[in-house]
């Protein structure tokens, strides 16, 4: 279970992301954080990786949560992919011939674990991120609007993904960033809607949907007409008539 | 697939045995991974440079002295003089400047989440610890095998002690430094020269004790000289530090190692923002 306790994060006073949050996230779900764009899911995914420190309030994880899939930023450019890899999987305490081999069997890049981390080009180094995300055990996994990249020298890299996050997620969770509902159909069963500054659990992600549904019609229609004449109280309504 | 000792037991978690699992791994992780890092292929290399400066300031000042035909302060070894005074000083320069970068600028971003804050800092000061007592090591090791039969400590005890309580203060300074210079960037351009100033008021090309008692008494709020004089003391039987004490480079050490990791826990948050 990851529970948010009295949670708030802003970036600055005007730009809140959470206002006391308290909510208690299973962690054996595979759970969609839905939210519109540019509400903060990504930063609300990082607090719960603790790769943020939210403002005030706590965060209890008891189970294992993962980094968000495919975080490459603690790669250590001057070390080899082996190197970097090794260190991950001791530091989540697995074990790192077993991590290593897994990578270099999926990826079909063994020879290239072993040059330093920054001579392995851009899509490479992202598509080795993303399996390392796989090859560590976790009861919780983060991803943000995908499972694994669709541009990758790795043949049919994002349907190997797919398949890996089903197998993983078979016996494990996951919290999935997404504001399609497409995406969140695909990977996941219930939902977690950040609305207002609060975060909402369901536990049948169709529910979830409609209210998406509803909210994306009700800022459609804001966009369409941003300043709707109110109704007139009925005096004034009969004054004019 | 990969063997997972850290995980939960379904039913009935023992959520402190976990937790002290995960810390001991990823201390133990984090201090193997920053060694290959630091010390990697350049093995030799890296504790050369550990090693280098304060070799250089003691053969430097060495060299003056006998140029200038002056006579040790203490002792019959000037060599040994100057490196009980170096090596100590060094030791809180180099930890209060090398404790900056496990707290640095944009670290979390660069790190995985199960790197905590306080395990990259705890693991690099330990290794920072070992790489520095090898320095010593070597430099009072050789000192002895080229005939300065004082070299030895003749009380090691002590030795390490003091060199232990120097090291708090380096590291307490270090953790505080890291945080200004995240608050103030200046700091960070500032702190190594302003902290090479302490070679000069911590007594070591003269004793303290033969100090106008005045000039004495103002160096001696500065507890790096304490800090050296206890480290002589290890040396010389007689040295005369009466003036200086041991508690005071204790208290010192501890009151800025706490004072270093409340600032930290109570500015992380904010620093985190601003950058």
């Amino acid at each position: 279970m990851i529970r948010l306790r009295g949670v708030t994060h802003r970036y600055n006073r005007r730009h809140v992301i959470l206002t006391d949050v308290d909510i208690e996230i299973p962690t054996d779900r595979r759970v969609a954080l839905m939210a519109g764009p540019y509400s903060g899911k990504t930063t609300v995914l990082q607090i719960i990786a603790r790769q943020l420190t939210p403002w005030r309030g706590r965060i209890e994880r008891t189970g294992r949560v993962s980094f968000i899939g495919g975080f490459h930023t603690a790669f250590r450019s001057t070390m080899t992919a082996r190197q970097n890899f090794g260190f991950a999987a001791e530091l989540y305490g697995c074990n790192p011939s077993q991590v290593i081999g897994f990578i270099a069997e999926i990826s079909g890049l063994g020879d290239l674990l072993d040059v330093p981390f920054r001579q392995l080009g851009l899509q490479n180094r992202i598509s080795l991120c993303y399996l390392l995300t796989y090859a560590l055990d976790f009861d919780t996994y983060l991803f943000d609007n995908i499972a694994g990249p669709w541009i990758s020298e790795i043949k049919d890299f994002h349907k190997i993904c797919d398949e890996l996050y089903a197998q993983k997620t078979a016996s494990a969770g996951s919290i999935f960033a997404t504001r399609e509902p497409r995406v969140a159909v695909k990977y996941c069963d219930s939902a977690l809607l950040l609305r207002d500054r609060k975060l909402y659990y369901y536990d049948d992600l169709q529910e979830a949907l409609a209210i998406v549904e509803e909210d994306r019609l009700a800022a459609e229609s804001l966009a369409a007409n941003p300043n709707p004449v109110p109704d007139l109280p009925d005096k004034l309504r009969a004054l004019r008539d | 697939m990969a063997s997972r000792p850290g995980a939960i037991p379904p039913g009935g978690a023992r959520y402190w045995d976990v937790a002290l699992f995960n810390a001991i791994n990823s201390f133990r992780s984090i201090f193997w991974h920053e060694a290959d890092m630091h010390h990697g292929r350049r093995l030799m290399m890296g504790y050369l440079a550990a090693g280098a400066e304060p070799l250089f300031i003691v053969l430097v000042l060495n060299l003056l002295f006998t140029m200038l035909a002056r006579h040790t302060p203490y002792g019959r070894s000037s060599l040994l003089f100057l490196g009980t005074g170096v090596y100590p000083i060094y030791m809180f320069i180099h930890t209060s400047i090398r404790m900056r970068s496990p707290l640095g600028r944009g670290k979390y971003r660069v790190q995985f989440p199960m790197e905590r804050p306080l395990f990259v800092l705890f693991s690099n000061a330990l290794q920072h610890y070992i790489t520095y007592m090898c320095v010593i090591l070597v430099f009072f090791g050789a000192l002895y095998i080229s005939g300065v039969d004082d070299a030895i400590p003749y009380d090691p005890v002590r030795a390490l002690e003091a060199i232990t309580g120097v090291y708090l203060i380096g590291f307490g300074a270090g953790i505080v430094n890291a945080i200004f210079g995240r608050m103030f960037p200046v700091w960070d351009l500032a702190w190594p020269a302003i902290s090479r100033t302490v070679l000069h008021f911590s007594g070591l090309y003269y004793v303290a004790a033969y100090l106008p008692p005045t000039t004495r008494y103002y160096l001696l709020f500065n507890p790096m000289l304490s800090g050296t004089n206890w480290f002589r003391m290890a040396f010389y039987p007689f040295y005369p530090a009466a003036h200086s004490g041991a508690q005071y480079v204790i208290f010192c050490g501890m009151g800025l190692v706490t004072f270093g990791l409340l600032l930290e826990a109570n500015t992380r948050q904010y620093l985190e923002a601003k950058e």
